[in-house]
């Protein structure tokens, strides 16, 4: 038997097991058990990312049984990084919980738990990035969407519940939408599988409502604007872990198979203005979001808000994936190296954001003064983590603007670079409002008290991570290259 | 070809119901059992899938898609109420309307 | 490798220095002063290399079809060798500076990630490493601005990062658009962009793109209001990020974008040379006539280096050989003798906390060898033969008139004037007498007094030597001339 062939099927099995052992290992041992299912993760997301750059993207028949009736994973290139970005923010997260949720507060009913439900949700997120099967896919977002709810509302208190409500209606919502999506499309063409309905796809207003109604739903499960408005409070009342993963992993989940229907599943014009009204919705988000996120006054709003915004720079690929092999390679690589970059950045500003206010015991950011003087790495941290959000060389954001704006400007669609130059600069004001912030000169009586060297380190890390990607640009085009859009659209590397 | 054509009405009117309801209406319970509706409906209309051809025998998947989509369906329903539930008790509200009046928490 | 070593010591001396923290200061010192001459080292060797005609350069893969290249050519090594000997004095001036200072560690720090940005812009041999590096000088320059963490620094902070990150954004818009025609062009003395046939509609936007990103540092007017307000930062940081590192890489910027990206030819041939040159001596005449009215020191000394720098503008954008020699020759001597005025700024605030000219008399007997350095550099600013800026504003001043533009002349002459006009008030009010009484020990602290004398001494000798293979004149002339098809002057 072939171990690499197993890989897909090992990335679901072993976090779920993981998830099993944390639960009976008891309130003391399941943080172990968390470290060494994050470990063990991030080597087999390692190992088939190494696989599929060798041997390109491979499918893996679950229980033998083979697509069209049994259920398929697909590992190409784009799924392997979305699986090691939730590898290794997953891992530094773990981490950082094990500092976060030690000491026992009696408020804090569900802490237990978390481990449980977060490896739980990793589970999920790695067959949501790995299905072949649009069925499938309601099956994992559920799961995925259940174990976020939980983790929103882990804390307890009014707020929280009152956001992870929201939240689940939104999911609930999302989930009955998509899944009368895929009935009607079932129901025209009889197939679940991604990779037959691509071959077999014909025009028809059944399938085409269907997948209309998927991809709604998928929007609003990746909080696009308009459909943001459940993400800043879910995001912003969760405890700082779970926020990281929400706002770092979660949203990247939809917007993954939004990416495959679109590109890969639908041949062009299958849903005629689509990707214009993604586009144009995707620009509103990132001038929405980034205003929005000016005007907060508490942190994880601020964070949150600058999420809304840089998820809209996700959706600028589909309007200009008409343009062309070449333009489609740019912009696809693009929004790959973005989803990582961000991912990396925005967990690291989470979990910055979570020390900040462990350390002040508040989450006002007007009374924030002179971090910089108690915790240096941290800010360093929240302010490199501003730096690839802002897209500032040298970082992976900076690689992402280069690509999307070079894929526009070679599309002759320049408002898209635009709109990318605008977005920069906006995350620039809210940023450094917030930096500006961290770096007065206040009494030293005011300084926030010392924490756990862990939350203080582990930001710098993730945001260190998001900069030096964009040395790793040249290894994301290869991944990108071997993901079957491109291998599909017939670009050659 | 018509037993399908009702059994479709029938699911895409619950599920619009369910929509109206989940949307509009203040009280958790009733979001919860509105979704349960649309739930309702997406299944109703599968069901009618597995019985459109009827030189073949049944169909099965979708069949299997329903019995897939209940089980989801009632672990959601399942930690709606735990949620709601837990937020009657923190706050005394039944609806989301209202801002509650405690301070939040983290 | 080694093209990558001037840019990569100082990092690595910054990243030291913020490792050891605040208490290790000895440490963080040796670490700082070590980095600074090897740098020089270094510098002076790749000097003596591609005066013999090997240009030492890499390129690692960075994005698709891009890569990121440094090369240490003549241009590039004269700013590097400015910045990194200026380092050198700057540190000693700093230690001295911030004795008690609070955040040494920050300042140091990021003080040295600037020197490396710097060196970055200077040796990058593209335009997409020159604007990463760029944009890395912008961001590590913002902390030192607002090192200090007061209310007025923070708004100055914010001040510059909106014009920095403006003009960014314009450079990233124009150097991802000029990829998306020409595909990567590496510096090319004489022009890179061989390969793009017509499209002179684009070419003409891309040009002012990038003029408006590199106009923010050079303080071409009306991008030049974030300069004065950022005087709130420590004195080194003014004397060698605000008259030598950041203001530097912007009009190095402009004389890499007409030599050797666009061309003297195409550049004429657009009709865009002009438009700056006019933009530059509009500068300089009303940036010298607003020097004239300040009383705070530092912010005439800023509007003196607003004017300066569109000298150097001016001289790059006539397109005339030893216009163009002239400006790369002002770029180092100007730093120089503003450094040495900057210093004395600084040394006379931390010492007798003195911050305005009117507060001046008495000055030239307390700190005479201060104010003498400083009269040496002020007469060198006018243009005062033989200190160190009569050979390059001579050579600019020839070289508007051999291009046919003898209006360049006269806005330089006039501003020559005006620059007596706002420096020799600052001497006359030192002369006076006044409530400072003379000294009765040092005149301030040595590792302040040293450094000025140094660079003071400096602009004499450059000025004496100006005839020399090696000076920054001829350096150069063999700098500018394969940008001009091997015009010997």
């Amino acid at each position: 038997m072939n171990v690499l062939a197993q890989l897909p099927g090992l990335l679901v099995v072993v976090p779920l097991a993981g998830a099993a052992i944390s639960f009976v290992a008891g309130r003391r041992r399941a943080p172990h058990v968390a470290l060494a299912t994050a470990l063990t993760v991030l080597a087999l997301a390692v190992a088939l990312a190494v696989h599929v750059l060798d041997d390109g993207p491979f499918r893996y028949q679950v229980g033998g049984w083979g697509a069209p009736l049994g259920i398929d994973l697909v590992a190409d290139g784009a799924a392997a990084l979305f699986l090691v970005l939730t590898a290794i923010v997953g891992l530094v997260v773990t981490l950082y919980a094990t500092a976060y949720f030690r000491t026992d507060d009696e408020t804090a009913y569900g802490h237990g738990l978390f481990w449980t439900l977060w490896l739980f949700m990793w589970t999920s997120l790695n067959a949501l990035f790995l299905t072949g099967d649009v069925f499938n896919v309601y099956v994992c977002l559920e799961l995925v969407g259940i174990s976020a709810v939980t983790l929103v509302t882990i804390g307890g208190g009014a707020e929280a519940l009152r956001a992870g409500a929201r939240y689940l209606f939104a999911s609930m919502l999302g989930a009955m939408t998509y899944l009368l999506g895929v009935a009607l499309l079932y129901a025209a063409t009889g197939q679940l599988d991604m990779d037959v309905l691509r071959t077999t796809l014909v025009a028809d207003t059944t399938a085409a409502t269907g997948l209309a109604l998927m991809i709604a739903a998928l929007v609003l499960k990746t909080a696009l604007v308009p459909a943001h408005f459940w993400l800043p409070a879910a995001h912003g009342s969760a405890p700082s872990p779970v926020s990281a993963v929400l706002s770092s992993l979660v949203v990247k989940g939809s917007y993954f198979v939004i990416l495959r229907l679109m590109l890969d599943v639908m041949p062009a014009d299958y849903l005629p203005g689509v990707e214009i009204v993604l586009g144009v919705l995707g620009s509103a988000a990132i001038v929405w979001g980034s205003v929005q996120a000016l005007l907060q006054t508490r942190i994880k709003q601020l964070v949150a808000y600058s999420t809304v915004a840089q998820i809209g720079y996700l959706f600028l690929v589909f309007p200009l994936a008409r343009h062309g092999a070449d333009v489609l390679t740019l912009a696809l690589t693009g929004v790959l190296v973005h989803a990582l970059s961000h991912g990396l950045a925005k967990a690291g500003l989470f979990l910055g954001a979570g020390s900040l206010m462990t350390r002040f015991g508040h989450d006002r950011i007007a009374d924030m003064g002179g971090a910089v003087r108690s915790a240096p790495a941290l800010t360093f941290g929240v302010a490199l983590a501003g730096v690839t959000m802002m897209g500032l060389p040298p970082s992976g954001g900076f690689g992402a603007k280069w690509l999307l704006v070079s894929a526009a400007l070679a599309s002759g669609e320049w408002w898209w670079a635009a709109v990318l130059v605008t977005g920069g600069l906006l995350a620039a004001a809210y940023m450094f409002r917030l930096l500006s912030v961290l770096l007065k000169d206040t009494p030293t009586e005011l300084h926030a008290s010392k924490g756990d060297a862990r939350t203080e380190w582990l930001p710098l890390a993730l945001a260190l991570g998001a900069v030096l990607l964009v040395l790793a640009i040249p290894l994301v085009s290869n991944l990108a290259a071997a993901s079957n859009v491109l291998i599909h659209a017939g670009v050659t590397p | 070809m018509s037993t399908y054509l009702v059994y479709t009405a029938g699911g895409v009117l619950l599920y619009a119901l369910g929509t109206y309801g989940l949307l509009a209406k203040r009280h958790l319970i009733h979001k919860v059992i509105s979704a349960n509706f649309m739930g309702s409906g997406v299944f109703l209309i599968l069901i009618g899938l597995g019985n459109r051809s009827p030189e073949g025998g049944p169909d099965p998947v979708p069949q299997a898609m329903v019995l897939t989509g209940i089980v989801v369906t009632v672990a959601l329903t399942a930690l709606g109420l735990a949620i709601v539930k837990r937020y009657y008790t923190a706050t005394g509200l039944d609806n989301l309307d209202d801002e509650p009046s405690a301070g939040g928490d983290r | 490798m080694t093209a990558w070593l001037p840019m990569l010591i100082p990092a690595i001396a910054g990243i030291a220095t913020f490792a050891l923290g605040e208490s290790r200061g000895r440490a963080r010192n040796a670490v700082n002063l070590t980095a600074a001459a090897m740098s020089m080292a270094l510098v002076a060797r790749l000097v003596v290399h591609a005066y013999n005609g090997t240009v030492v350069a890499s390129t690692i893969p960075m994005l698709p079809g891009l890569e990121l290249g440094m090369s240490a050519d003549l241009l590039g090594l004269l700013f590097a060798a400015v910045a990194t000997v200026l380092w050198g004095v700057t540190l000693v001036y700093a230690i001295g500076y911030m004795d008690h200072a609070a955040d040494r560690a920050r300042f140091f720090g990021f003080f040295a990630l600037c020197i490396a940005a710097a060196n970055g812009v200077a040796l990058a041999d593209d335009p997409l490493s020159l604007f990463i590096f760029y944009e890395i000088l912008s961001l590590t320059t913002y902390p030192l601005v607002v090192h200090t963490g007061t209310p007025e620094a923070l708004a100055a902070g914010r001040k510059y990062l909106f014009y920095a990150l403006g003009g960014g954004a314009a450079l990233l818009v124009g150097v991802a658009w000029l990829a998306t025609i020409a595909g990567q062009t590496p510096f090319t003395p004489g022009g890179a962009l061989t390969t793009v046939s017509g499209r002179t509609a684009e070419l003409r936007v891309i040009f002012a793109l990038m003029v408006a990103g590199f106009g923010v540092k050079a303080a071409l007017m009306p991008l030049h209001g974030w300069l004065p307000g950022a005087m709130v930062a420590p004195a080194p940081v003014s004397s060698l990020l605000h008259a030598v590192a950041v203001v530097k890489a912007g009009v190095f910027g402009i004389i890499r974008l007409v030599n050797e990206l666009y061309g003297p030819d195409l550049a004429t041939s657009l009709g865009v040379a002009t438009p700056l040159a006019i933009l530059a001596a509009v500068s300089i005449i009303v940036a010298s006539v607003i020097a004239l009215r300040q009383d705070d020191f530092k912010r005439r000394l800023a509007y003196s280096t607003i004017a300066q720098l569109s000298y150097i503008t001016l001289g790059t954008a006539l397109c005339s050989p030893l216009a163009a020699a002239g400006a790369l020759a002002h770029l180092a001597h100007h730093a120089v003798m503003k450094i040495t005025m900057f210093f004395t700024a600084g040394s006379v605030y931390e010492t007798l906390h003195v911050k305005k000219v009117s507060q001046m008399p008495g000055l030239a007997r307390r700190m005479p060898l201060t104010m003498a350095s400083f009269a040496v550099a002020a007469f060198a600013l006018a243009g005062i033969p033989p200190l160190v800026g009569f050979a390059s504003k001579w050579m600019l001043g020839v070289g508007s008139t051999q291009g046919g533009s003898v209006w360049a002349l006269l806005v330089y002459v006039s501003s020559g004037a005006l620059a007596l006009g706002y420096m020799v008030p600052i001497l006359t009010s030192a002369l006076r007498e006044g409530d400072h009484a003379p000294a009765r020990g040092a005149e301030s602290d040595p590792r302040m007094l040293w450094p000025i004398v140094t660079v003071g001494v400096l602009t004499v000798v450059l000025g004496l030597t100006a005839g020399l293979p090696g000076s920054p004149v001829h350096w150069a002339m063999t700098a500018i001339a394969p940008s001009f098809g091997g015009w010997t002057p």
